[in-house]
């Protein structure tokens, strides 16, 4: 496995995701799943290899996975 | 339906509910028609034998069914509405098919029919409805519901009455609104956020609405959701079981049934429309957007008209949350967002994303509440001091956040949703905006007013 963060890959829509996926796979991007209703594919990689990735035909973005909340259970502002 | 194979005799279920595809709730109203409460749908399941399972299925088809098959499906993952009018669904991998109420009567398909020792036939059985932990009663009670024996229906009715009067006589207008929420309660039976979005009077229930809410998931065991066909699917590695609250608290207030038990307000909004729960936050109320984005995925592939998502993160708009709202407008899909409580910061995303519609709180005098996020903000929902579902064996909170104003949102969005078909993605986005409420504030902080049922 590659090691390295999680990141969310944003395509654009006029690529096939199946043939994006395996350039980014030969880009070092290990990938964890392949939402086709939203053309997003997530995964893992190094920091220094995202340069790499972004030049993948086909990728639009590419952003760090992010932690996403809502306040804890006692708060009283959710 | 070909005229070919259509049963000379109707079947006394509705003709909706003939076919394979036929949906649960199509079943239920069916067999409540029939005055039915043996629990069978009216559609039977035939098993083959072993090892005789392809030659049954051609059987069927020879038979002048049209057959569809799980194996037609993405990973098999067959749903019956999507079907579309077939007399049969097969599930190959099992060894069973299912066979519509129609086409069975019309080929003497039943429990009782003789099967002959040659066939490839095992057994004929009836279906039966799956229900939730609790009873079935209460679905079919609130489907044959009457309004006129529903003494709640009938204040509302009253109260409608007496509005039109005072507005009339010019007693309505002018003045600061505000909704006394006491007096409300006692006589409307229902929250201040569902007055002031003016559900009570709304004569939609979300009926045949996909409605998907992600979140913490849902206590599947409320005995508020009992009997209502809940799909649910985790995206974070912990079972649906809300064991946090926020979850239960928003899909009670988007999707919430009309008849809590005893004195409890009404705090839920389409009540009959089809639950999506996907479980994109842990119990611990966080998640990963890789997560949360699954759960879009997947609520854009159930096509649900409207996916509420009272969670977020901070940071300018995220070009994945953006193209994924696009894929829901594309598909008939809505996706509403919470602002965000770090007001008068600015909207967090994904709310920030212009594809998603944003929600802004409003307190009970209608004002932005204080927490609320400034900047892009479409429209407004009640979030101050929100009544609705909770956990067992707490079952109702009060809580304030824009997590509490987006699902008024969404249910109210389902409401719509459910007057026409036209209304969907964009379509959708733009009738609750045009017949959102004006409020005296910024539109960075209220969009285009307090949302409204029709």
């Amino acid at each position: 496995m590659a090691k390295g963060k999680k990141w969310i890959v944003t395509t654009s829509g006029k690529h096939s995701l199946k043939d994006v996926k395996k350039k980014l796979t030969e880009s070092g991007f290990a990938v964890d799943q392949v939402l086709d209703e939203i053309g997003i594919i997530t995964g893992t990689s190094s920091d220094d290899n995202v340069e790499r990735l972004r030049k993948v035909a086909g990728v639009t973005d590419v952003s760090p996975d992010e932690q996403v909340d809502i306040g804890p259970p006692d708060s009283p502002i959710q | 339906m070909a005229t070919k194979s259509r049963p000379k005799k109707k079947p006394r279920a509705s003709a909706a509910a003939a076919a394979a595809s036929s949906s649960v709730e199509e079943l239920l109203l069916a067999a409540l028609e029939r005055g039915d409460d043996s629990f069978e749908t009216g559609r039977y399941l035939v098993t083959f034998k072993e090892g005789a399972a392809e030659e049954g299925m051609q059987s069927l088809g020879t038979q002048g069914m049209r057959v569809a098959s799980a194996r037609d499906f993405k990973e098999q993952a067959a749903t019956l509405e999507a079907v579309g009018d077939a007399d049969a669904v097969v599930f190959p991998e099992i060894g069973v098919a299912l066979v519509g109420s129609g086409p069975a009567e019309a080929r003497g398909l039943s429990a009782f029919a003789e099967v002959a020792a040659d066939s490839a036939i095992e057994s004929i059985d009836p279906e039966y409805f799956v229900f939730l932990a609790g009873t079935a009663d209460e679905y079919f009670r609130s489907l044959g519901e009457e309004s006129e024996s529903n003494p709640r229906e009938y204040l509302r009715g009253f109260m409608r009455a007496a509005e039109t009067i005072a507005k009339d006589l010019g007693l309505g207008a002018g003045g600061q609104a505000q909704f006394d929420t006491e007096v409300d309660a006692q006589v409307l039976g229902a929250t201040w956020g569902l007055v002031a979005c003016k559900v009570p009077p709304s004569l939609r229930s979300g009926a045949g609405i996909k409605v998907a809410v992600l979140d913490t998931g849902l206590d599947l065991g409320h005995p508020d959701f009992a009997g209502r066909p809940i799909i649910s699917q985790t995206f974070c590695g912990q079972p649906v079981q809300d064991l946090h609250g926020h979850g239960t608290h928003t899909a009670g207030t988007a999707t919430g049934t009309k008849t809590p038990a005893g004195t409890t307000p009404r705090y839920g909004i389409a009540f009959r429309s089809l639950i999506h729960i996907g479980k994109v936050l842990t119990n611990s109320g966080s998640g990963s957007m890789a997560g949360v984005l699954a759960g879009m995925n997947w609520a854009i592939a159930n096509r649900c008209a409207v996916i509420s998502m009272s969670l977020g993160g901070p940071g300018g708009p995220q070009p994945a949350y953006t193209a994924a709202g696009q894929s829901a407008l594309n598909n008939g899909c809505l996706i509403i967002a919470a602002a965000g409580n770090s007001g008068p910061g600015p909207t967090g995303s994904p709310a920030n994303s212009p594809t998603i519609m944003s929600v802004a709180s409003l307190d009970k005098n209608l004002t932005p509440s204080s927490f609320s996020c400034r900047g892009k903000i479409e429209i407004a929902g009640p979030g101050r001091d929100v009544f609705s579902s909770w956990p067992r064996p707490t079952r109702y909170k009060t809580i304030s956040g824009t997590s509490m104003a987006t699902p008024h949102v969404a249910g109210c969005g389902a409401l719509w949703a459910e007057t026409s078909p036209a209304l969907r993605g964009v379509a959708l986005r733009n009738r609750l905006l045009a017949t959102a409420r004006p409020l005296p504030f910024p539109v960075t902080q209220v969009g285009r007013g307090l949302v409204q049922a029709p």
